[in-house]
């Protein structure tokens, strides 16, 4: 993620920045888990 | 009475997988039914008793009598037959969920030969006015006899390129009111809302994004709704880094605000058409032809059935859309992760060669589920439910609906796909099984099953992992 600066900093210029991503991958990592859980 | 669903189309993906959905919508209504040449009589019959006695109808015939009544003393044109036209009515009358009749609003723009079309309860949202043109045209040259309401399309002159914040941020607010709007209008339409589905593409500018922003304005709009959402994943193979952002933020965005969000992958389309299909180089109508034949599966009309056939609770009832989908798949609101497959897939040209037989197609459908795979082709019948697979994928399933078509739906045996051993113990019910008489893609039996499954999980860990190692 950290080596990805160019294209984040696209993304951070209409208002989705760093956190915005840890939150998205988050939500799904927390998805995957409960489905890999069954 | 099942609902209505209103069907939002994001961004070109989305638009062209929704138009194909509508055309095969249309198709199935105009051909499925066995007895359709009946109701064309039975419908004659009270157009003419409509005629002769008016006041002796009893109200409800009476309604569908003046409609038919209307058509045949208005024909919009001449090429319209009385037959042709009261055909029309009798097969909008089995896919009211998805289309509205033409001939009821005076709108001033539905003076066109086309205006006693069904109209499709759709909402069309994209950058690129091509894109809305090609669907709007798709529709009118359709040999099915359907259209698109012009006035529910909202296009503007720019791509949002592959910038998923520019999409979800930037037009997101500027097209907000205006789609919102054209929703609502839709959804007034409805005698009853049964849900939105919303198509798109996970990974593209317009869909990603913008259609993210729509879907949870949507959600905030219409908070008791249904909502489900049909996307398509991108080619693993070649895609840049930043189709995997903009996958995992449209998808953590849909999975706060569905109720079901169903994953298509386009490899799988592709490979279905090349290895079941026949077809050498297919192109992307031909692979959105496949995810259209695999949702009106789901869609079209269908009576809920015991996994028994002898029965259960809610035996004999219309599957009410999209309100029983989401309650027979997506009943746990961390689990919202759905997957389609549908058995037999083949060319027209093989139908009629082909015997068709309930055993085969369930047992495939459930080793495809086993195996988390949505082809046919090279199924691993090595494969064993409650197994450890030897090092093969076996994949678990919270819960299932499987829809039976054709000949003999009604009491076919379903065993196979509700061995326990494919399900967590802790699932109440995890198979709900429907059906209907009606052929479906010219098919003597098809099973098409909607899952929530374990099979969506492989390539989101993937993009995850690429994701985290740039």
């Amino acid at each position: 993620m950290k080596h990805a600066g160019a294209y984040l900093h696209q993304y951070a210029e209409h208002g989705v920045g760093e956190g915005e991503f840890d939150e998205a991958f988050g939500r799904v990592e927390d998805v995957l888990a409960a489905y890999r859980a069954m | 009475m099942p609902g209505s669903v209103v069907t939002v189309q994001l961004g070109q993906c989305g638009n062209q997988v929704g138009c194909e959905l509508f055309d095969t919508l249309a198709r199935e209504a105009a051909a499925s039914s066995p007895s359709v040449r009946d109701e064309i009589h039975e419908v004659r019959a009270r157009v003419v008793s409509l005629s002769l006695s008016r006041e002796k109808m009893p109200t409800s015939l009476l309604a569908r009598g003046r409609r038919a009544l209307l058509l045949r003393v208005h024909p919009p044109r001449s090429r319209n037959s009385p037959l042709a036209l009261v055909l029309s009515l009798s097969s909008t009358a089995r896919t009211q969920a998805f289309f509205r009749s033409g001939d009821g609003a005076a709108r001033p723009s539905s003076s066109s030969s086309s205006s006693s079309s069904p109209t499709a309860r759709a909402v069309l949202i994209d950058m690129e006015p091509k894109v809305i043109a090609s669907s709007l045209k798709r529709a009118r040259r359709s040999s099915h006899r359907w259209r698109y309401d012009a006035n529910s399309a909202l296009a503007f002159q720019s791509g949002s390129g592959n910038n998923w914040a520019r999409g979800y941020n930037t037009y997101g607010g500027l097209v907000r009111d205006e789609a919102l709007e054209l929703v609502r209008r839709e959804a007034e339409r409805c005698d009853h809302l049964g849900g939105f589905l919303l198509t798109q593409s996970l990974a593209g500018g317009t869909g990603a994004g913008l259609g993210a922003f729509v879907a949870e304005a949507i959600r905030d709009e219409h908070r008791g709704a249904t909502i489900l959402n049909h996307c398509v994943w991108p080619y693993e193979s070649g895609e840049v880094i930043v189709q995997c952002y903009n996958t995992l933020l449209t998808l953590s965005t849909l999975l706060n605000v569905s109720d079901g969000v169903c994953v298509v992958q386009n490899e799988q389309l592709h490979r279905a058409c090349v290895g079941a299909l026949k077809i050498k180089r297919p192109t992307f109508d031909d692979m959105n032809g496949v995810a259209a034949t695999q949702l009106a599966g789901v869609l079209l009309p269908s009576v809920a059935r015991g996994v028994t056939p002898a029965g259960g609770a809610g035996c004999g009832r219309k599957l009410m859309l999209l309100h029983d989908v989401s309650r027979g798949a997506c009943s746990d609101p961390t689990m919202r992760l759905l997957s389609l497959r549908s058995v037999p897939m083949m060319p027209q040209t093989s139908v009629d060669f082909t015997t068709f037989a309930w055993p085969g197609l369930i047992k495939r459908a459930r080793q495809m589920l086993l195996t988390g795979t949505t082809l046919e082709e090279g199924l691993d019948w090595g494969v064993e439910p409650g197994g450890d697979g030897g090092g093969r994928v076996v994949t678990r399933c919270l819960a299932a609906m499987a829809f039976l078509r054709g000949k003999g739906a009604e009491d076919a045996d379903v065993g196979a796909l509700s061995d326990p051993r494919l399900f967590p113990t802790w699932t109440p019910s995890p198979l709900s099984v429907s059906h209907s008489g009606a052929r479906f893609c010219g098919y003597d039996a098809s099973l098409t099953l909607l899952s929530n499954c374990q099979s969506a999980c492989p390539p989101i860990g993937r993009m995850l992992a690429r994701a985290y190692q740039v």
